[in-house]
């Protein structure tokens, strides 16, 4: 009798403090009235929290794609575009990045130019290189259309 | 035997005691995502709107924003706070808002909920595709256990008011644009406005905005107080969809209370009824907004002041 309530405990704490689980999926936005074309320069702001490096694998993939592209806390002065992440992480036998964010923002204003998101669960999980080069292709796939 | 009626009852109880406390998560919608505090300008043009980056919710996600209900919440929200003539289909507008859902921030674990929203708000005029206004918006709303006891409903009553907000800051943004101002002046051939018309406060909400408010704001953190407000203990108004009300006030000798609630159109004012306590006070009210942010309900007959803010 004593097990069944604490059972029955554990699981309404369970209910009434958790909200959901998690999907794998890949979304990419951009705003109509923006041409990334036009864009030369960017800075990869270097979120401080984050020990993995994330900014410098979005800084050699932007690279790659032909941008001048800078990364740091420090915001320089005159760029195109300021490009802002977010990465949550989650552990399951290893750490793995469950979901990142990719922000390419206006940098007067902070507006978001084009957004892009990634999220895989532990099962589909992909390596951070992997992640980067998922949300940048899905943002520059969106632009070109 | 008995031990197997025992066990199978048990079964079904935490069976349904899971079911019945996690429930399914659900996407937030537009009723309650919608504002309906009138504008502080109108402008003589038509818009039209779209959003992005908003997802389905799905049994695994928890509660998320989908694009075509935030789109929903945001037409009602332009139509009931009046900002534009109208509303019109995609393209056919004088003007185009777009409303990016750039990271919705959501916390797995917990009693109280607490949501973040960021949105990129745009405004281009479709007749040259100037852009008018690029701008982020931010939001935040915690849902606690007195709002909802069920995780699933907690969330999404903490992503709704997180986009509750987020509109009613990105509608305000709008408001405060003088550029719309002066092409409709210039328009109409007049000259341009020497200043920025105020809006007066306090002004006294009519029958029709008293109902709307209600609609967009069913949660409300308010205090009784006519002389001393930091005295009188602090309560929150949940009003529910078939007129009926909840008082919840933690340091009331009563902390939980029902009632009923009437909004007298006709009259402008909106009536509350309370069961077994006096706290704060059954009776008619009229609403009056006192700054962009601040309302009052002020007792019909009686010296009863009811106070509270609301984000802009």
């Amino acid at each position: 009798m004593k097990g069944t309530a604490l059972l029955l405990a554990a699981l309404a704490i369970v209910a009434t403090t958790t909200a959901g689980c998690a999907i794998n999926r890949a979304t990419a936005t951009i705003d109509p009235s923006v041409n990334l074309g036009s864009l030369k320069t960017m800075h990869v702001a270097k979120d401080p929290k984050d020990d993995n490096g994330i900014d410098v694998l979005i800084a050699e993939k932007l690279r790659s794609r032909g941008y001048s592209v800078t990364t740091g806390t420090e915001k320089p002065s005159a760029v195109d575009a300021v490009v802002t992440y977010v990465d949550r992480w989650r552990w399951d036998i290893t750490m793995y990045m469950l979901e990142l964010t990719i922000a390419i923002r206006d940098p007067r204003n902070d507006y978001p130019l084009a957004r892009g998101n990634s999220y895989h669960t532990s099962l589909t999980r992909k390596s951070p290189a992997e992640m980067v080069d998922e949300v940048l292709a899905n943002i520059f796939r969106e632009a070109g259309k | 035997m008995k031990a197997a009626i025992y066990g199978r009852g048990t079964g079904i109880l935490i069976v349904t005691a899971v079911v019945g406390l996690t429930g399914c998560a659900s996407t937030a919608t537009r009723e309650a995502m919608s504002v309906g505090t009138p504008a502080t300008k109108s402008y003589p043009y038509s818009v039209s709107v779209q959003t992005r980056g908003g997802t389905e919710t799905s049994a695994m996600t928890g509660s998320t924003i989908s694009n075509e209900e935030l789109m929903a919440a945001v037409e009602s929200s332009i139509t009931q706070s009046k900002l534009f003539k109208s509303v019109v289909q995609r393209g056919n507008g004088d003007y185009e808002l777009t409303v990016i859902v750039t990271q919705l921030t959501k916390p797995v674990f917990g009693a109280s909920f607490t949501v973040d929203l960021e949105t990129g708000w745009s405004l281009v005029k479709a007749s040259d595709k100037s852009v008018v206004m690029r701008k982020v918006i931010k939001s935040s709303h915690t849902a606690t256990l007195d709002d909802a006891i069920v995780g699933a409903t907690r969330m999404r009553m903490a992503v709704e008011g997180a986009a509750r907000k987020n509109i009613a800051q990105g509608l305000q943004a709008i408001a405060d644009l003088g550029a719309l101002d002066a092409d409709a002046r210039s328009e109409r051939g007049q000259a341009p406005a020497p200043a920025p018309v105020a809006v007066t406060y306090p002004r006294t909400l009519s029958g029709q905005e008293i109902a709307a408010h209600f609609a967009s704001y069913p949660s409300i953190e308010a205090r009784r107080g006519e002389g001393t407000p930091t005295r009188q203990a602090p309560f929150t108004l949940r009003i529910g969809a078939d007129r009926t009300v909840e008082r919840s006030c933690p340091n009331c000798f009563t902390p939980k209370a029902s009632g009923s609630m009437v909004v007298k159109q006709d009259d402008a004012t909106v009536c509350f009824e309370w069961s077994r306590v006096p706290y704060p006070a059954s009776g008619c009210f009229k609403l009056v907004q006192t700054s962009a942010t601040d309302f009052q309900l002020r007792g019909v007959g009686m010296e009863t002041v009811i106070r509270y803010s609301l984000a802009p």
